[in-house]
């Protein structure tokens, strides 16, 4: 196990280099300036050039890459061309907000996704089977800017039971997390519905899929009870797929859910990197992809420790 | 004073076109300016009124300070910052105002230096008294590459500062700014916040000025959070007896607008930013709300690269003016929300517009026709309209390019549409790379050289500045450069308006429109009656709620 845990972290080393190398070139080699991002549309030439030279811009590319692998190297993600502040400390900022919102969700689709699934999985070619299926079709479908506007406009505008967006109420004296649940409500929800539905679509398969194994009809022979069949035997070993699932989303959502962050002014890491973007602030758009890859990684990393507490058939050596 | 008595009393600020009206060229501007800009020495302190109330705005500045913080521009900041001038909130003007200043510049040497006295109750957010040795030193800060806090800046601000030569302290309020040569703009530049200074200690410290607030305006940033909110508290040491009225004032960042909406009618903000014409005619319906309308110095055109064939050709140029129906693609596209432009200056700089001098490229699809035939076009010719995907301030570039697409087909003109992320369009738009390009521009301050010299002028053309219409007529230059160079109030604006007249002839541009821009308030909110045109939301340093 511990070779295993070694080999994979040291494999991230290849993973995350590749990474650098596409964040801080596909960024430069795309057309768009920070410069004219950063100065009104009738700045002169010399004040962008001045900004250029200032922002170490101006340098050859290769050069720059090589300067910024170096920092990253010491820990150094650099500063933020815009807000002049370090890009960790933005990042560190904006990630446990996105944590926060990435836990609801997983949470409210993992606990409403798979028995969402165990349902119609057991009750396979009933109506309950097809209502279920057509409910997480209707939710993975659903484009989550819509749903996210329709749940304001009724949970916060007409019955004003909730508020429409942020993370807590900003002229409050202090912040509790009574006020924090009451925000994260709904877009914990319009986040959830989405994974909620393909996790329950996983799960019937997964678990239809267990179901007509031979050591089913076996315990079932056995005279066991439908309920211990499935929980005890059937369940767990369809959890080994949901698993993978589980740690690509996870991954997905520890990066940023872009949209949602915009509809509910959510300050998290994706509404970061989309005006990183757009404004070309490289070291911030280099800083985050590194970061939601290493992310990525971690999460992947976790799913393959858990096989092995899931299936005892999987050893690492 | 009150919003009445300040519109009674035009003395208490000179507008940059009532003073142009008021005497014999740079003398009588300086007497004006000197005899009647005071703006009084007492300092206030008026008491807070009303609540607390929230902002919701599309997007954060990038700090406290622009000079510290490159890009860094949102509606915080005319409510944080107070320059030396300032443009007329209070009667939602461009007109010239004293800011820290006690009065507008004395104006002399031929304008080759203005002398500024300071008022005797201003602070800076820290409590530090506003003295001219923190001005100067600000300025010399900018401006001189030797200066031991240069670095410090991360924007210079070379555009506005260029044609400084030094600034010179007289006494502990009053100090002098020496010019390189001539800037007629200069007084809308002191608008700027490169001349609102900082507390020398705060600087030599190595104060973070991108975060930590040593600004002069009438509210100081209580708390911070980047990309999220800001908590503004009124500074109870601001000069001024009515401005800052409510308590506090929240920032929330919305970037969407909808959400932006939402929270509105929600009662949950009080105050929103950029509103699209369909979501004013929504939110119209609504008795608790209020829309303001905004017309603005903003101007959406197509350049003509003319360079090249073939907008070499005068006439090419102009008949797909007169092949674009302003009209129907501001009714139909844009729901109304526009002005159709005559020329490339707003009817908002009064003065110097001259949209009713110079000649109308009214819808004639016949005449384009003829003209695209005697310029060699009988059967039109291919081309691409070069845009961008949207941005705020850019209007609806891809919807109003499909219309100009369809209307300049009828005469013939196949244009294909390339549409890309702004970013990249600006830089290679910027690089004079588009035959036929569109764009929305508005002036960094209200002086009309923003608008025509840089897009009009010779010495303007890319890789090294923004006239990507390639334009380069020396009537045009000499013009200009006439309207740059004179304070005359009749020389001046009567240059702008005749270069005007030449560049509309010349049609450099297909001339498209002037944007009405909209924000929203719930009608709990007082004291804000007028929108300022510049869209910065300056009033609101006048609003409160009970």
């Amino acid at each position: 196990m511990h070779y295993f845990l070694l080999s994979r972290i040291l494999h991230t080393i290849p993973v995350l280099l590749g990474v650098s190398l596409l964040a801080f070139f596909v960024l430069r080699l795309a057309p768009g300036d920070p410069v004219l991002m950063m100065l009104p549309a009738d700045a002169t030439q010399s004040e962008i050039e001045s900004l250029r030279e200032t922002l170490g811009i101006d340098r050859p590319i290769v050069i720059q890459y090589l300067s910024w692998l170096q920092e990253v190297a010491g820990g150094n993600l650099g500063q933020s061309l815009f807000t002049n502040r370090p890009v960790i400390d933005e990042i560190l900022t904006r990630f446990p907000n996105t944590l926060i919102l990435a836990a609801a969700s997983l949470v409210l689709a993992i606990v409403l996704g798979m028995p969402l699934g165990i349902i119609a999985a057991v009750r396979h070619g009933t109506s309950v089977d097809s209502g279920s299926m057509v409910l997480s079709v209707i939710g993975w479908s659903m484009p989550n800017f819509w749903l996210g506007l329709i749940l304001i406009v009724v949970f916060s505008v007409w019955l004003g039971w909730l508020p429409t967006g942020g993370m807590y109420d900003m002229m409050a004296m202090e912040r509790s997390f009574w006020d924090l649940l009451r925000h994260l409500i709904l877009p914990a929800i319009t986040l959830a519905t989405a994974h909620m539905a393909y996790i329950a679509r996983f799960t019937r398969s997964s678990l239809l899929e267990v179901l007509r194994q031979d050591y089913v009809r076996t315990a079932r022979a056995k005279g066991l009870s439908e309920w211990l069949v499935i929980m005890r035997h059937a369940l767990r070993n369809s959890l080994i797929p949901i698993i993978s699932v589980l740690s690509v989303t996870l991954g997905h959502l520890l990066s940023g859910a872009v949209i949602v962050e915009a509809v509910f002014s959510w300050p998290g890491l994706g509404s970061l990197m989309v005006q990183s973007i757009s404004n070309r602030d490289f070291p911030m758009v280099q800083g985050a992809m590194l970061f939601a890859a290493t992310v990525f990684i971690l999460s992947n990393l976790i799913a393959d420790i858990l096989y092995a507490f899931v299936d005892p058939r999987i050893k690492y050596r | 004073m009150s919003k009445n008595a300040a519109k009674q009393n035009p003395g208490n600020g000179i507008g940059r076109r009532s003073a142009l009206k008021g005497g014999a060229a740079l003398g009588a501007y300086a007497a004006t300016s000197g005899l009647v800009g005071f703006a009084g020495s007492t300092a206030a302190q008026a008491q807070a009124r009303g609540r607390p109330i929230i902002l919701g705005i599309s997007a954060d500045s990038n700090g406290v300070h622009q000079i510290a913080a490159a890009g860094a521009s949102s509606q915080m900041l005319p409510l944080v910052q107070r320059s030396l001038l300032m443009y007329d909130n209070r009667n939602a003007t461009y007109d010239i105002v004293p800011g820290i200043a006690a009065a507008l510049p004395e104006i002399l040497d031929d304008g080759m230096r203005f002398r500024f006295t300071l008022r005797d109750d201003a602070y800076y957010h820290d409590g530090t008294k506003i003295t001219a040795d923190a001005i100067v030193n600000w300025i010399q800060m900018q401006i001189d590459p030797d200066h031991p806090n240069h670095d410090f800046i991360q924007w210079t601000g070379a555009g506005r500062l260029r044609t400084i030569d030094r600034a010179e302290v007289v006494d502990e309020l009053t100090f002098d700014v020496y010019m390189t040569e001539f800037n007629a703009a200069m007084m809308d530049w002191f608008t700027e916040h490169q001349f609102e200074g900082a507390p020398i200690h705060a600087i030599e410290s190595g104060a973070d000025l991108s975060n930590e607030d040593y600004a002069a305006g009438p509210y100081t940033v209580a708390e911070r959070r980047q990309g999220e909110s800001t908590i503004l508290e009124r500074f109870d040491q601001f000069y001024e007896e009515d401005e800052g009225v409510a308590p506090r004032i929240g920032i929330r960042i919305m970037s969407e607008m909808n959400s932006r909406i939402a929270a509105l009618e929600a009662g949950e903000v009080d105050w929103i930013d950029s509103v699209t014409q369909d979501a004013a005619d929504y939110l119209r319906q609504d008795p608790n709300v209020v829309v303001k309308e905004r017309r603005t110095l903003y101007v959406w055109f197509i350049s003509l690269d003319m360079r090249n064939p073939p907008f070499d050709d005068l006439r090419v140029r102009q008949a797909l003016n007169y092949a674009l129906d302003k009209d129907a693609l501001i009714r139909d596209i844009l729901g109304g929300a526009a002005q159709r432009s005559y020329s490339p200056l707003s009817p908002q700089f009064g003065d110097y517009y001259a949209g009713d001098e110079v000649q109308h490229y009214d819808y004639d699809p016949d005449r384009a026709r003829a003209l695209l035939a005697e310029a060699g076009y009988p059967d039109g010719f291919q081309s691409t309209i070069y845009t961008n995907t949207g941005r705020v301030g850019q209007l609806k570039p891809v919807e109003m390019s499909q219309f100009i697409q369809a209307n300049w087909r009828d005469v013939g003109v196949e244009c294909n549409i390339e549409a890309m992320e702004w970013s990249a369009f600006e830089q290679r738009r910027s690089a004079g790379e588009f035959p036929i390009a569109t764009r929305g521009w508005t002036p960094s301050t209200g002086d009309p050289d923003g608008v025509l010299f840089q897009n009009f002028h010779s010495s303007m053309v890319p890789p090294t500045q923004r006239n990507v219409a390639f334009l380069q007529d020396p009537e045009v230059d000499r013009l200009l450069e006439l309207g740059a160079g004179t304070l005359d109030p009749e020389v001046r604006p009567r240059a702008f308006r005749d270069a005007q007249k030449r560049i509309v002839d010349l049609a450099p541009w297909v001339f498209v429109c002037h944007e009405i821009a909209f924000e929203a308030h719930t009608a709990a909110l007082q004291g804000y009656e007028e929108a300022h045109p510049s869209g910065w939301g300056n009033g609101l340093t006048f609003a409160w709620k009970e």
